[in-house]
């Protein structure tokens, strides 16, 4: 990498951080040191690559998915995750106004998987069609089927205000 | 809750994150010590020695994140010997009929794990020639097996080798021969080590046991075209002049920049010295010549081709004799797993014979036989339909008597042609 490409690349990370960012924070599950080694691992994948790379933007992303799912595979076999809140369950979806199920869905979508997690991005954050999906986290259009009916049905588990969410309200 | 809703919650969430200002600062500081990495192969032997202890942790990379700048403990890659036991030879038919024999006939190149007894497809790799500065280069795209989804995935890796037992791969980056090997975890999808080389190496081999790797080195790249190679060297022949073939030549040209090997260490993710070999120890004209090892893991191999039978060197790249109770083969499958039968040459039918007494005990319609996934079956190429077209084919399971014939994969269209996979297996 020459000078020329090496100014690129930065005006590159300038430009499209706060988007890959965001996204690296919501894949590790809303953990901002996470988060941070995980879209440093994919930058510093594409800096041996850059010059080669027609949209060096899908291929950090396409890293990042893949990645945090295969550090998540370790990571379920060394320890379970732990997470800071035990969301409250109040008494029933009638009491719940629309701003609080969010927060409570946002506490329920933290303790989903990274491959769950990563799956409802894809499909219903960035509107990828499920073969989309599939492609990028390398994996079978079955398996994200099957996923997706997964990670509701753990949405709903976790939080009993979530016991309307039906996949066919979702897929589109 | 509907889709806005869950659209609209990630959105909010993914707001409260802090963006970092230096994140490319950090990605080209990781490249600088990728850089010093390679470097590190460069220095002297005296030097080395000091500086391991400096470099290991730049060379073996953390655990659980070794692509993150975040430093750690130096690790050792926790590789388990793997041993070819008794209980191994049908393990899956007896305990687990339903995973003795995975198959994927609907996809070309396959897209699910394919594996019959004690063999797996680990990998599979298209081709295609390509010019590089005026020359021909073969290049290979390789596809490794996940196991955790048994599945095949695309890679970016210029050459790849799977262990026995599926748990790790040794891989080389593009741009080949590479000066550094790759240990990758295949179940966690990461290289879990580097090992850095001064001569840079264009093959590598698993022992049997799966705990060390024999890395061949080449000066140029080893999978040039013989015609793009300008360098050939005569060498004495071997094979002497005949009544029967008067013309033999006195001398045959070698067209390999092969240079010699290193033995790895796995666990520790070093190599020992370097080891030249003359490429006149064989008569073999291949531009890629990699070495392998011996069946028992004690020597290094490499196939002489004029005489079809291996040739054998110790650890140190002396010339040595053939292992005790070696046999020599034909076939890629070789000898079975208790040692009794014998798979013979490639072209149909093919023939298994009886160790001890060279009876034929089978016949198969097949093309070649690959390898042995038990004592009865064996793995091979079997040609479509009614074999009109002998490039037209896939891999099949058949017994040793040759009556049953289960297809493990769809018929590959041509497989000489460009694009055409080309598996590999491997113990599982």
């Amino acid at each position: 990498m020459d000078g020329a490409e090496e100014r690129r690349f930065r005006e590159f990370v300038s430009a499209r951080a706060p988007a890959l960012m965001r996204l690296a924070y919501l894949l590790t599950g809303g953990d901002q040191h996470s988060a941070e080694d995980l879209l440093q691992a994919a930058l510093a994948k594409v800096v041996t690559r850059w010059g080669r790379l027609d949209e060096p933007e899908a291929y950090v992303r396409q890293v990042m998915y893949r990645q945090q799912v295969s550090w998540w595979r370790l990571a379920r076999r060394q320890r379970e995750v732990s997470v800071a809140d035990v969301p409250e369950h109040p008494a029933g979806r009638g009491d719940t106004g629309e701003a609080e199920l969010r927060v409570i869905l946002r506490r329920a979508l933290a303790r989903l998987t990274s491959r769950q997690r990563a799956v409802l991005v894809l499909r219903y954050l960035e509107d990828l069609p499920e073969n989309e999906v599939a492609r990028i986290l390398g994996c079978s259009v079955g398996t994200v089927r099957s996923t997706a009916h997964r990670s509701l049905a753990r949405l709903r588990a976790t939080a009993p205000e979530l016991a309307d969410l039906r996949l066919s309200e979702v897929i589109s | 809750m509907t889709p806005r809703m869950l659209k609209q919650t990630l959105e909010e969430w993914s707001r409260e994150v802090h963006v970092p200002a230096d994140l490319a600062e950090r990605a080209l500081r990781r490249r600088s010590r990728l850089r010093l990495t390679r470097f590190a192969g460069a220095v002297s032997c005296a030097a080395l020695v000091a500086a391991v202890a400096l470099l290991v942790p730049l060379v073996v990379a953390p655990r659980f994140a070794p692509q993150v700048d975040t430093g750690g403990a130096p690790v050792v890659v926790p590789v388990q010997p793997y041993r070819v036991q008794p209980y191994r030879v049908q393990p899956y038919r007896a305990s687990s009929p339903a995973r003795d024999v995975l198959a994927d006939t609907e996809n070309s190149p396959p897209k699910k794990m394919i594996a019959a007894g004690r063999v797996a497809v680990s990998a599979y790799f298209t081709w295609r020639r390509r010019a590089v500065a005026g020359r021909e280069v073969m290049d290979r795209t390789w596809y490794l097996l996940d196991p955790v989804t048994e599945s095949y995935e695309k890679t970016e890796w210029g050459w790849a080798e799977v262990a026995p037992g599926l748990r790790w791969a040794a891989v080389l980056e593009k741009d080949l021969p590479a000066r550094r090997i790759g240990i990758f975890d295949m179940e966690k999808r990461q290289v879990r080590a580097w090992v850095s080389v001064d001569h840079p190496v264009g093959g590598v081999s698993w022992s049997p046991d799966g705990t060390r790797l024999v890395a061949t080195a080449y000066d140029d790249h080893p999978d040039l075209s013989r015609d793009s190679v300008h360098y050939g060297r005569r060498c004495p022949a071997r094979v002497a002049a005949t009544p029967e073939d008067p013309r033999q030549p006195r001398f045959q040209t070698v067209s390999t920049s092969r240079t010699g090997f290193y033995v790895v260490d796995v666990a520790t993710a070093t190599a020992g010295d370097f080891h030249a070999v003359d490429p006149c120890w064989t008569d073999n004209s291949n531009v890629r010549r990699d070495f392998a090892w011996s069946g028992d893991g004690t020597l290094i191999r490499e196939r002489s081709l004029s005489r079809w039978h291996d040739a054998f060197l110790d650890l140190a790249g002396r010339p040595h004799d053939a292992p005790p109770g070696h046999v020599a083969t034909e076939s890629k499958a070789g000898v079975s797993p208790d040692g009794t039968l014998l798979a013979g040459r490639d072209g149909m039918p093919t023939k298994v014979t009886e160790v001890s007494t060279g009876k034929v005990v089978g016949r198969q319609q097949v093309l070649q036989l690959l390898a042995w996934a038990d004592d009865r079956r064996l793995v091979a190429l079997g040609c479509a339909g009614t074999c009109d077209n002998e490039f037209r084919n896939g891999l099949v399971l058949v017994s040793v008597d040759g009556r049953q014939t289960v297809p493990l994969t769809a018929d590959r269209k041509h497989s000489q042609k460009p694009e055409a996979w080309e598996p590999i297996l491997t113990l599982r």
